[in-house]
């Protein structure tokens, strides 16, 4: 009976040695993949791009973010075939699940992102955080541009993306963002786009990344880009806006302007469809701004001034959101997830409409009402 | 008279003989010849250097002035055999041996230099009281009493060790110690065989549930105020004459992370000191084993700056995160005993030469990463949060366990050891108390107090763990 025991600890031991030793891999056999890239390739395949830092040499001190990167590339009929080619020109495994960002040129989603979409759910190394980016162009200069202080791309891509909150001209989207939108259905998805610049002050040839505006898509398709003022109109309908920069006019005057902080931004999006089965949306805003700065001759502020500071800017945001729901009818592309508030409210009247929902949607109804208050002038007299 | 046992006789030089003759002829038994008043010569018998010398001039100038049972010492007692008499002698008592008619008395004369009450080294407050236990089980007692100056304190006075003999005392308080843990305990101490009882560990060993367990199923202190707040719980104290450090029992896991400082601050300060000490234990015996897991297994739980770090830093090193693991935690363990053991005096240069010579050398030198030795550092100065007793030596030991199923198999490993580890806890008893009491068995009012402080004036109730008789601390109106 001993015996027994004692083989039965000795086969425990070799059954945890045995099943255990293959999954660990130390540090120092890995490439850590900060950013990866997606380019169209030979054959409707897909060319791969990954950032990875180079690490110190012994001699060093650790310089952590601050390593210089190198870009892998292979090529593959799928995401995964190129992901598993690219091993040969690494002389380390590829750890692919500390991946920042994402960038997906734009060739690759007007071939249909569905496909690729599939392979990244399909892969489970990447976090759901990881940030979605799209580019025009090669996304191998994404990765390959360096940001002052930041030499991996990946933490450029993710600073810019958190820089959305005070300039409403992106926002941040994850994989587990899209996902969801893809799978539920609710709305159309859209990803951020991100353009390289050239920096001419730095005098050397370097580039930089400039995160403005949204690819949007209707189903799989790409369907437009959105532009700064139409960017800033779908934050402002989505209420996902946190904060921005508004500038008006000075009355009389040319080249002056007086700018104002928004610091708050509350969306109430109402639908309704009328016996013709056409939809009406009602979207009420409510905008709280300070005054921060004016260039005008005469900048004494009155309230009446306010009263009328109030009154262009209620049609200013006003068009930004116009600018938006023209963008999304001719586009025809969903983005406040319409059709899903109409399923939830005329379950009825949406099994007669979602069929052709397509159609639909460029006759909807919007109208905007804006309350804006302007809560500070922060000018002292 | 009992068989192998020896009468006096009433020739004084056969009683000696026969003294002698027990004692081994040892050098340093001395006779010295006096009469009491009566004109009876006498014998005194002391073993030289054991006896107080103020006392024994005493006893030698006014023995002419006693009758021949009037002694002006504490514990006289007549000796009927001559191996008590022996057994007196050994214990640093005086013999007086009379013709007629023939017999003993002890007289105690005892007088050994000893340290006098210190603050315990091991037990150091920066608030609360600073007196510690010292060799002498009668100032050990002396304190239990002046900490305690309760009519109810029970002593009860044995002899342990075939050859040793030597005096232990269980306290107890009548009205609250639970008799049967008590009788439990005189039971087990009944079946100590042992011929020499050296120290209280001796004892430890010879009465825990479990001889066969690394953890201490029994306390461990030198602090009086320590063994009375025990002793108010229920429990029961083991003193053993010629150790500072008193057997508190029953003891159970979470205790050690208690020490009685706690109750010298306010209840807010006490909380967080415990909680920290709780939080270090954790620390002390699962982070070495939580860092190899997570860079070896998990390195995607890593936010990406910190495993960049990491992993530069690992970049030279040769070895795998295990082995590099190991090797801090038993350098670090061979400092730690190096420190302990060398004199005070070289202690320091021990401790420089080690921290920054080796361990900024073995970095530079890429034997090891700056960040295990982070982690070494952090594990040990954790461990150092906890009381001195054996849990705390118990919690580095598992250290290495630990880190070695991580090695194998991550964090699954990790939590295989913890399930395990708690496992056999909870199948631990101290004198029939479970281990991992309050936690299991499950009882939050009583946990609160252990996890946390409470404040005094919730603590109406003793612990149940330890079946006090009077389980009411004080009732309301109570004085």
């Amino acid at each position: 009976m001993r015996g027994a025991g004692r083989l039965a600890w000795v086969l425990t031991a070799l059954a945890l040695l045995c099943s255990g030793c293959r999954g660990n891999l130390e540090l120092n056999e890995l490439h850590i993949v900060h950013s990866v890239g997606l380019d169209p390739g030979k054959n409707g395949g897909v060319k791969l791009y990954a950032e990875v830092a180079k690490l110190a040499s012994g001699q060093q001190q650790p310089k952590g973010m601050q390593n210089r990167t190198f870009i892998l590339t292979s090529e593959g009929s799928n995401l995964f075939e190129a992901a598993r080619l690219m091993r040969v020109k690494s002389d380390r495994t590829l750890l692919w699940g500390q991946t920042t960002a994402i960038v997906i040129s734009k060739d690759i989603a007007l071939q249909g992102m569905e496909r690729q979409i599939e392979t990244f759910r399909r892969f489970r190394q990447f976090r759901n955080t990881t940030l979605v980016y799209m580019v025009d162009g090669s996304s191998a200069e994404v990765l390959k541009a360096e940001m002052p202080n930041s030499s991996i791309s990946a933490q450029a891509l993710r600073g810019l993306a958190e820089g959305g909150e005070s300039t409403a001209l992106t926002d941040p989207t994850s994989l587990l963002d899209i996902y969801k939108d893809w799978n539920n259905g609710f709305r159309d998805i859209k990803i951020p786009s991100i353009k390289v610049l050239k920096d001419r002050n730095g005098g050397k040839g370097g580039k930089l990344l400039k995160a403005v505006g949204f690819f949007a898509f209707r189903g799989n398709r790409l369907a437009g880009f959105m532009p700064a003022r139409v960017s800033k109109g779908y934050l402002r309908a989505a209420d996902r806006l946190k904060s921005s920069s508004e500038k008006l006019a000075c009355p009389g005057e040319s080249g002056t302007s007086v700018a104002f902080e928004n610091t708050k931004n509350k969306s109430r999006i109402s639908v309704s469809v009328n016996d013709s089965g056409i939809p009406s949306v009602r979207i009420e805003v409510d905008a709280d701004l300070n005054l921060v700065g004016a260039t005008c001759e005469d900048v004494t502020v009155t309230p009446e001034m306010i009263a009328d500071w109030e009154k262009q800017l209620n049609e200013e945001i006003a068009g930004q959101m116009d600018d938006f729901f023209a963008f999304s009818k001719r586009h025809k592309t969903d983005l406040l997830g319409i059709g899903e508030r109409i399923h939830r409210k005329h379950p009825q009247r949406w099994k007669q409409m979602k069929d052709d929902w397509a159609e639909i949607y460029p006759t909807s109804r919007f109208s905007v009402t804006v309350h804006t208050r302007i809560d500070h002038t922060t000018f002292t007299v | 008279m009992n068989r192998g046992q020896t009468e006096f006789k009433e020739d004084l030089r056969a009683s000696v003989g026969i003294l002698k003759e027990l004692m081994q002829h040892s050098d340093d038994l001395v006779f010295i010849d006096r009469e009491l008043a009566s004109g009876e010569p006498i014998k005194i018998a002391y073993v030289h250097g054991l006896t107080d010398d103020r006392k024994l001039e005493y006893l030698l100038a006014k023995a002419k002035e006693f009758g021949d049972a009037d002694f002006p010492f504490g514990s006289d007692d007549r000796l009927s055999t001559a191996e008590q008499a022996a057994d007196c002698l050994a214990a640093g008592q005086a013999v007086l041996l009379f013709s007629d008619p023939p017999g003993a008395a002890a007289i105690d004369v005892l007088g050994v230099q000893l340290r006098g009450v210190e603050e315990p080294s091991s037990e150091s407050t920066v608030k609360g009281p600073r007196s510690g236990f010292t060799e002498s089980l009668t100032n050990n007692l002396a304190l239990v009493r002046y900490f305690c100056p309760s009519p109810q304190l029970k002593v009860q006075h044995r002899k342990i060790g075939r050859l040793s003999r030597t005096n232990i005392a269980v306290l107890s308080v009548a009205g609250v110690t639970n008799p049967r843990i008590l009788e439990e305990l005189h039971l087990r101490l009944d079946e100590i065989t042992t011929d020499l009882l050296l120290g209280s560990t001796t004892i430890e060993e010879w009465i825990a549930d479990n001889r066969g367990t690394m953890f201490p199923l029994l306390e461990s202190t030198e602090r009086p105020d320590r063994v009375v707040g025990a002793l108010m719980d229920g429990r029961i104290a083991v003193m053993v004459q010629g150790t500072p450090f008193v057997v508190l029992l029953p003891f159970v896991f979470l205790q050690a992370f208690q020490v009685g400082e706690d109750y010298s601050w306010n209840y807010y300060i006490g909380s967080m000191l415990r909680l920290l000490r709780i939080f270090c234990g954790l620390i002390g015996m699962l982070l070495p084993a939580f860092y190899v897991a997570t860079i070896t297994f998990h390195h995607e739980l890593v936010p990406t700056a910190l495993l960049q770090s990491i992993a530069a830093a690992k970049e030279p090193v040769p070895f795998p995160a295990v082995v590099e693991s190991f090797a801090m935690m038993f350098a670090f363990e061979i400092m730690r005993e190096a420190g302990v053991r060398m004199p005070k005096q070289i202690g320091q240069a021990v401790s420089i030469v080690g921290a920054l010579i080796l361990g900024q050398a073995a970095v530079e030198a890429g034997i090891v990463s700056p960040i295990m030795v982070i982690v070494a550092a952090l594990t040990g100065i954790c461990t150092f949060t906890l009381p001195p007793t054996a849990m705390n030596y118990a919690i580095r030991l598992l250290q290495f366990g630990m880190t070695f199923l991580a090695s194998i198999l991550g964090y699954v490993g990790v939590v295989a050891g913890i399930v395990v580890l708690l496992t056999y806890l909870a199948s631990l008893r101290s004198f029939g108390v479970p281990y991992l009491g309050p936690a299991a068995p499950f009882n939050a009012l009583e946990l609160t107090d252990v996890v946390i402080r409470r404040p005094a004036t919730w603590n109406v109730k003793r612990p149940t763990l330890f079946r006090a008789v009077n389980p009411y601390r004080f009732r309301g109106g109570d004085k």
